[in-house]
């Protein structure tokens, strides 16, 4: 085996060769040992087929999978393996990411990134031990805030909501804008309970960068819920069934604060039944309760 | 023999016409000499004369007498008959003056001349000789005597007689004269003026003058101006220069001329009478005179006209510049102009200063009048330009200043006045911005000095200037720095002397220091180190390596500074560079020196400012650090030091915050803490507050009573505040099951009804409540039944009363705990009545029939209960608020009445999320 490093061509450069020109890739061995220059014309194809892995990556992450064994093929760099893990993971075949993150690492690639990377894996398969471990590593290389994120993750996970505290913080004070931190600041208060703290932090996020918008409305949702602000909460599920129009999961909530808290039946009705339109689960439930609504509709509720 | 008379009679007629000229016609001062007194010799040859001609005519009675002896005699006599008069005259006088001090008693009697013997001779001598010679001396002598006695008109008839008949007589121009002397002074012009002009058909004769003087006159009073002007110009003609000037009426006709000139309204008409016959070497003085004359008359604009014209009509006049300070006169003191007698002055020095034609040409040898006129007009305008100038900000000024001063300087080079003149120059260059030249006249003016002081003192001067040099943007500041220095070097015992060395040192040190020449800066400083006082040059230096860069140069200074001075801002300027060099090392991300510095920067100077946020900083490092122990210690340090500025409490504050959500009870440590050290009560207050609640959440109770009874106890909190301290404390000590210090708290807060507002008073009542209501869920409906069923019965219905009174106080925010607690005591009732204690000896029948009529009348007791719950989730329904009570009311509701109110959210587990890995681009030969 033998991966390829960027070296730069010391005879050219003193020749007075262009920096491109006097380039060359060099080809390394899974120890990381210098095997051999790479010629130009593979140096070029493996480029061409980088440039398809990542136009393939979001519409047809399969094909791209096989583009990147194929670089594979021709020269194991790490860069094709660390693309291999991500659409891994985007396909959740989790054990297929981890491995090809490790292989990575032992073609060279930059252990901050790669550990980082992992901690995710492993915490997305519940190994939360192994996820601190990773994230450690990669703080052991540098310090940086998604590493810090990560291991603070990896605490929250495992319940150790002190130390995901301390080390959110640390992330904070690296990156204070990071939208994600934000988010995942808010979800630990909302797991300690402190609503207040929690909807302090949600509401700092401010873009969608680096953040899921159904997850922030639904936590942002739920926290209002907690603390009582149920017309708060009606408008963020009014905005999730909105933008996941076959989540049914909104209608129903929408329906119990129409009914039960705003004493709204003809709002309660609608949200109830177009729940009933989306899904079956609970429908006996929710049958009962479109009865009760009419019955109150009747006695002289809205 | 008869000429001889005549001219014995002749000479003694002119010395009284000249003694007539002189009272009627000359305007100067008379200077009396007075004569010797008469001896008596003298007295008797005098006497002797007047009896030679008593004996004479008596001895010849009626006879022909011999004209020549007789006319000879006569001239005796009358000489005789004056001078004793006169001494009898003095004689009188001498008398008189001591009958008027009292020294004799008779008044002495004036005495009188009396020619009567000699005019009654004479007359007959008249009637009988018409012809002949010596007929019109006879005549002469009597008419002389007649005059002299007082005989005026007689006098003048027998002169007007000798007009008439003897005009080829040799006294006709006397008498003609005398005749035009008595018209004029009679008033009778016209006659006069025709007597006079029988004098001046006689240009040789000695009255011609006088006659053409007094014809001026006559023209004079005739307001014919311009005749009287043409005829004292003649007169002045004929007396200005040569012999006649001795005796003539010059004087007298020139300023009879310019009285004449000053009757005359238009000045161009003055030219142009005075010029008639082109100019003349007196006119000049007649102009001066005149201007003189007008400005007494205060005719300013007619002087000023005057004086004008004479440099234009003699422009070569010798005393041209007392004209010109004539006209600065004018200007100045009677015009009010002082710019235009400057003007004039200004002209006066350049026009005929020594070095100018006009003066070579008039004063080949010089003129110490001129010079002393020039020089102090020189001093005077040039300092009054500078002063000028300087007021009014105005180069033009000062540029005629500076030419004042050198057209001096030139003009006088040996005056003693060239070095404060030059000083002077020198001051009006600086004063323009004309620095450079400034310098060189300092140099120049130091060196007349010989005072060493003063002389060190202008070399200062010349150093400021050169200061000043060296800010313009435009200088070879390198170039002035040293020039500055080698004038210093130059004259360094002389500034030493003037005591302004160390300025100057610090001046050139400044300039070495911006053009960044650190090192000569400090070498010109270190001399001064080794003065009495080396704490300015010490203080220098350390400014100079703090601009150099090198602060711990800089550092060593001001220890140095520290050492040798109690000044506090040595200390301060300490603190302040250690605070700089410790943000220099955390820039460099050498932390342990950053804190090592910051402490010492405290250390420098404990009570200063920058060593409070050299403080903080350190507290905040070791709050990022979470080093709280040190962080601690650091807190302390601050609050001791600084007790009124809170820089400790809030150390411990930002701590508290810090770990507030990880470590909350070490938080409300920290808190407390804070509250310790706050200067100020309110913020100290808080800070309890903040601690205890945190202590009440994690269930330290006790510790949370200690605070909120500090708190209660701390003077100067408002009453609302206390009251929701004392509600907190009972609330704590309650939860501590210490139930009468519990009571007495709420006690102590129902005590204030009134005082504060209603909702904590119903709060407090709530509170109190719940020892009852415990009581009342406490109790089982046991065996006797009546009994036990009775007692909680009575226990409800006193619950119920209370809440529903604290309904009625409509506190919104409390009534859905109100009612909930309503609900769960009724709930509890009919559950202790579904549950009671059945009676022993009942058969399973009979049990049967009694847990039916218990369902019975248990049933009412939950729909009251339903009912309370509802009205709390109505309430919050009402209000949208939606707090626990409401949730509480809804969570019995959804038990009581599931159908109704049991609905389940659809909640999803909330998960972290993780940064998405994103794919890499491949690297390789990029």
């Amino acid at each position: 085996m033998r991966i390829v490093i960027l070296v730069l061509c010391a005879a050219a450069l003193m020749a007075g060769c262009a920096p491109s020109q006097g380039r060359k890739a060099v080809v390394l061995d899974r120890e990381g040992r210098r095997d051999s220059v790479m010629d130009e014309t593979t140096e070029e194809i493996i480029k061409t087929l980088f440039d398809d892995g990542a136009k393939l990556e979001r519409e047809d992450p399969e094909t791209a999978l096989k583009t990147y064994r194929e670089i594979i093929e021709i020269a194991p760099v790490w860069e094709a393996y660390y693309n291999s893990a991500v659409i891994y993971a985007k396909l959740e075949e989790l054990k297929g990411a981890m491995d090809a993150l490790y292989t990575a690492l032992d073609y060279g690639g930059p252990p901050v990134k790669i550990y980082n990377t992992l901690a995710g894996i492993y915490l997305a398969m519940g190994e939360n031990k192994k996820a601190v471990d990773a994230a450690e590593t990669s703080l052991s290389y540098e310090e940086s805030s998604s590493a810090f994120m990560s291991l603070a993750n990896a605490y929250h996970a495992a319940g150790n909501l002190k130390r995901a505290i301390k080390y959110y913080k640390k992330a904070e004070r690296l990156d204070s804008e990071s939208q994600l931190l934000h988010y995942n600041l808010a979800v630990l208060w909302y797991d300690m309970g402190d609503y207040n703290e929690a909807l302090r932090e949600i509401s700092k996020i401010v873009s969608a960068e680096g953040v899921d918008v159904r997850s922030v409305l639904t936590c942002r949702a739920q926290i209002h819920m907690r603390l009582g602000e149920y017309e708060k909460a009606l408008k963020d599920f009014a905005e999730l069934a909105n933008k996941y129009p076959y989540d049914p999961s909104p209608y129903k909530n929408m329906g119990i604060i129409h009914e039960l808290y705003l004493d709204d039946m003809d709002s309660a009705l609608k949200s109830y039944t177009t729940y009933l339109e989306r899904t079956a689960r609970g429908a006996e439930d929710i049958k009962l309760w479109i009865q009760i609504v009419k019955s109150r509709m009747k006695r002289g509720g809205k | 023999m008869a000429v001889s008379a005549d001219r014995n009679i002749l000479w003694f007629a002119a010395l009284s016409v000249f003694m007539l000229l002189i009272v009627s016609c000359q305007a100067v001062e008379q200077v009396v000499v007075k004569r010797p007194k008469m001896t008596m010799e003298e007295e008797e040859a005098q006497r002797r004369k007047i009896d030679e001609w008593t004996g004479y005519v008596n001895l010849i009675g009626n006879n022909e007498p011999s004209m020549d002896t007789l006319l000879r005699l006569t001239d005796g006599y009358f000489e005789a008959k004056e001078l004793l008069y006169k001494k009898d005259l003095e004689d009188y006088e001498e008398k008189l003056a001591r009958y008027n001090k009292g020294e004799i008693k008779v008044k002495p009697k004036q005495p009188r001349q009396d020619y009567g013997l000699l005019i009654g001779y004479f007359r007959k001598l008249a009637d009988r000789y018409h012809y002949g010679e010596g007929a019109d001396s006879i005549r002469y002598a009597l008419g002389y005597a007649l005059y002299d006695q007082g005989d005026i008109g007689e006098a003048i008839a027998v002169f007007e007689e000798i007009t008439r008949n003897y005009p080829d007589s040799d006294y006709l121009l006397e008498v003609s004269f005398r005749l035009g002397e008595f018209y004029f002074e009679t008033g009778q012009m016209g006659v006069a003026l025709d007597n006079y002009k029988r004098i001046l058909d006689h240009p040789l004769s000695i009255f011609y003058e006088k006659g053409m003087y007094k014809s001026g006159w006559i023209h004079y009073k005739l307001d014919d101006y311009g005749e009287a002007v043409k005829a004292f110009m003649v007169v002045a003609d004929r007396t200005w220069e040569g012999e006649l000037k001795k005796g003539g009426l010059f004087e007298e006709s020139i300023s009879s001329m310019v009285m004449t000139l000053s009757h005359i309204k238009d000045m161009e008409k003055v030219i142009e009478l005075i010029s008639a016959e082109d100019y003349r070497g007196y006119t000049p003085l007649v102009l001066t005179n005149l201007g003189d004359r007008l400005i007494d008359e205060t005719r300013y604009k007619d002087a000023l006209f005057v004086y004008n014209k004479l440099p234009e009509l003699f422009p070569d006049d010798p005393g041209s510049p007392f004209l010109y300070e004539k006209i600065a006169e004018l200007y100045d003191v009677y015009m009010d102009d002082d710019a235009s007698a400057l003007g004039a002055r200004w002209n006066l020095i350049k026009n005929f200063n020594p070095a100018t034609d006009w003066y070579k040409k008039n004063y080949p040898g010089g003129s110490k009048e001129i010079d002393d006129l020039l020089s102090k007009t020189m001093v005077d305008i040039s300092k009054t330009y500078h002063l000028r100038g300087k007021k009014g900000k105005s180069i033009d000024d000062l540029n005629m200043a500076i030419e004042g001063y050198r057209i001096f300087l030139v003009s006088f080079p040996d005056s003693p006045e060239v070095k404060e003149m030059n000083l002077l120059l020198a001051e009006a260059l600086f004063d323009a911005g004309r620095y450079p030249e400034a310098v060189m006249e300092y140099e120049k003016s130091a060196m007349q000095y010989e005072d060493v002081a003063q002389r060190g003192e202008i070399i200062y001067s010349a150093l400021l200037t050169y200061e000043i040099i060296f800010s313009d943007e435009a200088s070879d500041k390198g170039k002035t720095v040293e020039s500055a220095k080698e004038l210093l070097d130059n004259y360094r015992s002389d500034v030493t002397k003037s005591g302004k060395l160390e300025t100057v040192l610090f001046r050139i040190s400044n300039m070495y220091g911006k053009i960044e020449e650190y090192t000569k800066a400090r070498e010109v400083i270190m001399p001064l180190t080794r003065l009495k006082d080396p704490v300015p040059a010490y203080k220098r230096l350390a400014e100079l390596y703090l601009l150099e860069g090198n602060l711990a140069s800089a550092e060593d200074s001001y220890l140095n500074l520290v050492r040798k001075s109690d000044d506090p801002v040595f200390r301060d300027r300490l603190s302040t560079l250690r605070y700089k060099m410790a943000e220099e090392y955390l820039k460099a991300g050498e932390f342990k020196e950053a804190e090592d510095k910051f402490d010492q920067s405290f250390a420098a100077h404990p009570g200063g400012k920058v060593g409070e946020s050299a403080l903080m900083k350190l507290g905040l490092i070791y709050l990022k650090n979470n080093e709280i122990g040190k962080l601690r210690s650091i807190a302390y340090k601050a609050a001791k030091a600084y007790p009124g500025s809170g820089g400790g409490a809030m150390l411990f504050v930002e701590a508290g915050r810090d770990i507030e959500k990880e470590d909350p009870l070490k938080a409300a440590e920290l808190y407390d803490e804070a509250s310790s050290v706050s200067p100020n009560p309110q913020d100290a207050g808080n800070l309890l507050l903040a601690a205890a609640s945190i202590y009440d959440e994690k269930k330290k109770y006790v510790k949370a009573e200690r605070l909120l009874k500090r708190y209660v106890g701390m003077s100067g909190i408002s009453t609302e505040k206390k009251a929701d301290a004392l509600y907190r404390l009972a609330e704590v000590q309650l939860k501590m099951e210490k139930q009468d210090r519990g009571i007495d708290t709420l006690r102590a807060l129902l005590n204030m009804k009134g005082k504060v507002d209603k909702q904590i008073i119903v709060r407090a009542n709530l509170l109190l409540l719940k020892g009852r209501r415990n009581t009342y869920l406490n109790v089982k409906l046991t065996q006797p039944f009546e009994k036990t069923l009775m007692e909680k019965t009575t226990l409800l219905n006193g619950l119920l009363k209370d809440y529903s009174a604290l309904a009625r106080e409509k506190v919104a925010i409390l009534l859905p705990e109100i009612f909930f607690h309503m609900g769960t005591a009724l709930e509890d009732f009919r559950s202790a009545l579904i549950e009671a204690e059945r009676p022993g000896d009942l058969t399973p029948e009979e049990l049967d029939e009694y847990k039916f009529l218990l369902e019975e009348k248990a049933y009412p007791y939950e729909e009251q209960a339903v009912k309370a719950y509802t009205r709390s989730l109505k309430i919050g329904r009402k209000n949208g608020v939606f707090d626990e009570w409401v949730e509480k009311s809804l969570d019995r509701l959804a038990d009581l009445r599931p159908a109704l109110y049991k609905r389940g959210f659809d909640e999803k587990k909330l998960k972290p999320l993780f940064i998405r890995p994103e794919i890499v681009a491949f690297e390789g030969g990029l």
